[in-house]
């Protein structure tokens, strides 16, 4: 078969099976320094971001104002207690002896002690950061099946000239759903099936029926837009001209969809599953106290209200990590597929 | 291809949303959310779930200050004698006591042993005490059981007492809270292992957590020496307790429609979804005690009496009550409630009468700024205080805050508030606990709120606290509240009750609004 070439299509990558050209090994070892260089250049990102969320957040938090010794002692102390407190804390100390310990702190591992809970921080991360994972990927498994599924269906019922029936319903449907808050579509959903016909818990957690519905008040608003985005890149595709020169070699619907439409329209999905990812992280903030999930949602928001230093320091810290890491795996993936991705980077 | 027009899809959209609406509506008033009542099924297992107010500071009860810190204290934890709904004292750990100004003499319950078999005996009871009492732990609630001054424990045959160097009348009661607690010997020899496990005589042990989110404990079979409130049902002990920490009081009516939580305090209205459940019992309680403060430091609009007066006559307390606790809590007169010791009936007559006109002749064209925490009903009270403030012809700001930066705002010392409603949940029951707001040095260095500059108040507050008898403390009592309110230094609001709601087949003894976790029981069927 001839392959379809067009600017838009795929180019395969090193070892994705297709026949060496002459003078092979220049070409390997160009995209080897590609790579090594497109590393170099990220990795120096990574740390770079790094240094600055730990030195950010933990200025941040000692900018707000507040005591957290009060607030641990409450009404009944007297300036004695809350004194001894505040020693037995380390607020006492100047700002940097108290960074200086911070970080050395991070080199061994440690991540301090909750001032409320007493619990060490990195015990703390080790018992919520699953169920908020879990909820950012069953959220990210949602996007990507709804609106993956539904943008390619609409944007191929388009093409076929069957959008008059769809277009509005479609438009009106991601339209809604896309400008709903987390919050809303959550309280809808506990209200809907939870209270009225009680066939999911209230209370999120890790099983698959108490995951559910986290999942979609989570995933449904961002699947809405996706659904739009890729119905766009689809209709988008499906007008080039290699797409018309396939149809006109009589290809089969499912293989021109398979093997020419989904290929392009993925690249870009995958760019932006990326993003989502960390976006979704920050959307589970309000789920998980929607659900009352015991994740690092609920409990940043208990640690800022109560000046919990070192917890809000950690969870901060390991979710810039994540959301670091998560974007380092995308540009890669997208290297990957498509190497002049990775060329454009290094340029 | 023929295009809809935008304006076509948007009419559309309107449509869709609506007929989705309609269909959650529908749906809504189907099936058991037809109006009826909500009917959480019987407990089965033996697992009760109560809620918590917020995340736990430590299982070591001395480190304790907060409502959750006392509810994880009473059910791990035994303290010598214990308060019941009504006030009065009943036996914790002592099954008798003797009371004098400067000490207090408990004689010992026999047969009470720690989780890990220990023997309770006065030493063990004395090693506890001597280490709440010492400075260096830095107890938070030490100042109100000694008063600041130094305390000495001994021991008898099958007494413990406890000494102070003056007299304090806040002792006696100051030594029955939960965070008075006895820690057993293997707890005292590893004080950083009570961060997640307990030590305690308690009719719960610790088993796992979630800090911050729930806790679990076990039942001690062995437990029969408990305290024995007026109020406590029938039945079993659950084998297993969890406390869940839950901020909201819509999560906790929905996880109690839903039998995922059995016992909830509600201070919101959202409990009355279950006044007509049959399986839901309720209880009321006063928890909080509230009251309108003034910031009396040099350049504040309050530092003027004059001023402070016609605030108190521009906020009509009746109404504020209805909006506060949506009507059930009940007026006070005093630093504390009428079941109080040294309650002063005679106090009401210095209650200003509601009087607007009165109050806008001072207030007009004053700026206020008004502090509140929005734990109450959502902050309405808080609301409600600077409408009567500006209906009063006040330029009034209103600062309602969640109750973390309340307490900032109020113990900062930044002193950006003008009236504050100060919200104390007197766990001793002690006027003489709340008159410590009202005298000495101003935040940070200090707990008057205000900067009150009282001196008779001051002197009578010192001599209630050093009084040798209950009569001459209550005098003293009396004389500081009506300096006060001569003074227009504070005025009395409401109480803000919870209601404890029991699903499941449950029950417990409610005291100040929070459910004794040893009272606890599950009917029998």
């Amino acid at each position: 078969m001839t392959s379809i070439t067009s600017p838009a299509a795929p180019v395969p990558g090193p070892g994705a099976g297709a026949p060496e050209p002459t003078g092979a090994q220049p070409v390997r070892g160009r995209i080897a320094r590609l790579w090594l260089a497109y590393l170099a250049r990220r990795l120096a990102g990574v740390v770079a971001v790094l240094v600055v969320i730990v030195l950010l957040t933990f200025m941040i938090v000692r900018w707000v104002p507040g005591d957290p010794a009060r607030l641990i002692v409450g009404f009944d102390a007297g300036p004695a207690q809350v004194r001894q407190v505040r020693e037995q804390l380390g607020l006492t100390q100047p700002f940097w002896q108290q960074f200086g310990h911070y970080v050395g702190g991070l080199f061994h591992g440690d991540l301090g002690t909750s001032f409320v809970t007493s619990q060490p921080v990195s015990e703390m991360l080790a018992q919520r950061l699953p169920l908020t994972a879990q909820l950012a990927v069953s959220a990210l498994i949602v996007v990507l099946l709804v609106g993956f599924l539904l943008g390619v269906t609409a944007g191929v019922l388009d093409h076929n000239g069957r959008g008059r029936y769809y277009t509005a319903p479609f438009t009106a449907v991601t339209s809604l759903v896309g400008a709903l808050p987390e919050y809303i579509t959550g309280t809808l959903l506990v209200y809907l099936f939870a209270l009225t016909l009680h066939w999911f818990p209230v209370q999120g957690g890790p099983s698959f029926t108490a995951m559910l519905m986290p999942a979609l008040a989570v995933g449904l608003p961002p699947a809405a837009v996706l659904a739009r985005l890729v119905r766009n890149e689809t209709v988008g595709v499906l007008s080039q001209e290699y797409i018309t020169t396939a149809t006109s070699k009589r290809l089969s619907s499912a293989r021109l969809l398979l093997r020419h439409v989904l290929p392009n329209v993925v690249t870009s999905t995958l760019t932006l599953s990326g993003l989502l990812l960390v976006a979704l992280l920050g959307g589970t903030v309000i789920t998980e106290n929607v659900f009352n999930i015991p994740g690092l949602g609920t409990e940043v928001v208990q640690a800022i209200l109560r000046s919990d230093y070192p917890s809000v320091q950690g969870i901060i810290l390991v979710l810039g990590v994540i959301a670091v890491v998560i974007n380092l795996a995308v540009d890669i993936t997208l290297g990957l597929l498509d190497p002049r991705v990775l060329a454009r980077r290094v340029a | 291809m023929t295009r809809i027009r935008p304006r076509t899809a948007a009419l559309q959209g309107m449509a869709l949303g609506l007929v989705t609406l309609a269909l959650i509506s529908a749906c809504g008033s189907g099936g058991s959310g037809s109006g009826a009542a909500p009917e959480p099924k019987a407990v089965t297992g033996g697992t009760v779930t109560i809620d918590l107010s917020g995340p736990v500071t430590s299982y070591d009860p001395a480190k304790g200050s907060g409502f959750q810190d006392a509810e994880v204290a009473w059910a791990l934890y035994d303290s010598l004698v214990v308060t019941d709904s009504d006030g009065s004292f009943v036996p914790g750990l002592a099954s008798s006591w003797k009371i004098a100004p400067t000490s207090a003499t408990y004689t010992l319950k026999s047969g009470v042993t720690c989780s890990d078999g220990t023997k309770v005996t006065p030493t063990v009871v004395a090693a506890s005490l001597r280490r709440f009492l010492d400075p260096a732990t830095a107890a938070p609630f030490l100042a109100q059981v000694t008063g600041g001054n130094a305390a000495t424990v001994t021991t008898g045959a099958n007494t413990v007492t406890v000494t102070l160097a003056k007299p304090w009348a806040g002792l006696f009661p100051g030594l029955a809270s939960p965070f008075a607690g006895i820690i057993c010997p293997a707890g005292l020899r590893d004080l950083n292992s009570l961060k997640t496990r307990s030590a305690g005589t308690g009719s719960f042990v610790s088993a796992s957590q979630v800090a911050g989110s729930n806790y679990t404990f076990t039942r001690r079979t062995d437990y029969d020496w408990g305290p024995k409130y007026a109020d406590q049902g029938t039945g079993t002990l659950p084998t297993k307790l969890v406390m869940q920490v839950l901020t909201d009081d819509n999560t906790r009516s929905n996880l109690m429609a839903t039998s995922a939580l059995q016992i909830g305090a509600f201070t919101s209205d959202a409990w009355q979804k279950f006044k007509a459940s049959k399986g839901v019992k309720s209880a009321i309680s006063n928890q909080t005690d509230t009251f309108l403060i003034f910031n009396e430091a040099p350049g504040h609009p309050t530092a003027d009496q004059r001023v402070r007066k016609a605030v108190e006559q521009a906020v009509n307390r009746q109404g504020l009550n209805q909006v506060q606790s949506f009507g059930a809590g009940s007026l006070i007169t005093n630093l504390g409630q009428s079941n109080y010791q040294c309650f002063d009936n005679s106090l009401g007559n210095l209650i200003p009468r509601y009087d607007a006109g009165a109050a806008g002749q001072v207030l007009k064209g004053r700026s206020l700024n008004v502090l509140g925490t929005n734990v109450f009903a959502g902050g309405d009270a808080n609301s409600y205080v600077l409408s009567a403030l500006e209906a009063a012809g006040v330029k009034g700001t209103l600062q309602n805050l969640d109750n973390a930066a309340y307490v900032q705002a109020l113990f900062s010392g930044t002193n950006n508030w003008d009236v504050a409603i100060l919200g104390y949940g007197n766990l001793l029951s002690s006027l003489l606990a709340a008159g410590g707001f009202f005298s000495g040095h101003a935040p940070p260095n200090g707990q008057n709120l205000g900067d009150v500059q009282n001196p008779t108040a001051a002197a009578a507050l010192a001599a209630a606290g050093s009084a040798t008898s209950q009569g001459a403390e209550c005098a003293a009592l009396s004389t500081f509240q009506k300096s006060l309110l001569t003074n227009a230094d504070f005025l009395p609001l409401s109480t803000v009750p919870v209601h404890v709601l029991f699903a499941g087949g449950t029950s417990g003894a409610v005291v100040k609004g929070f459910v004794q976790p040893s009272s606890i029981r599950i009917a029998q069927k």
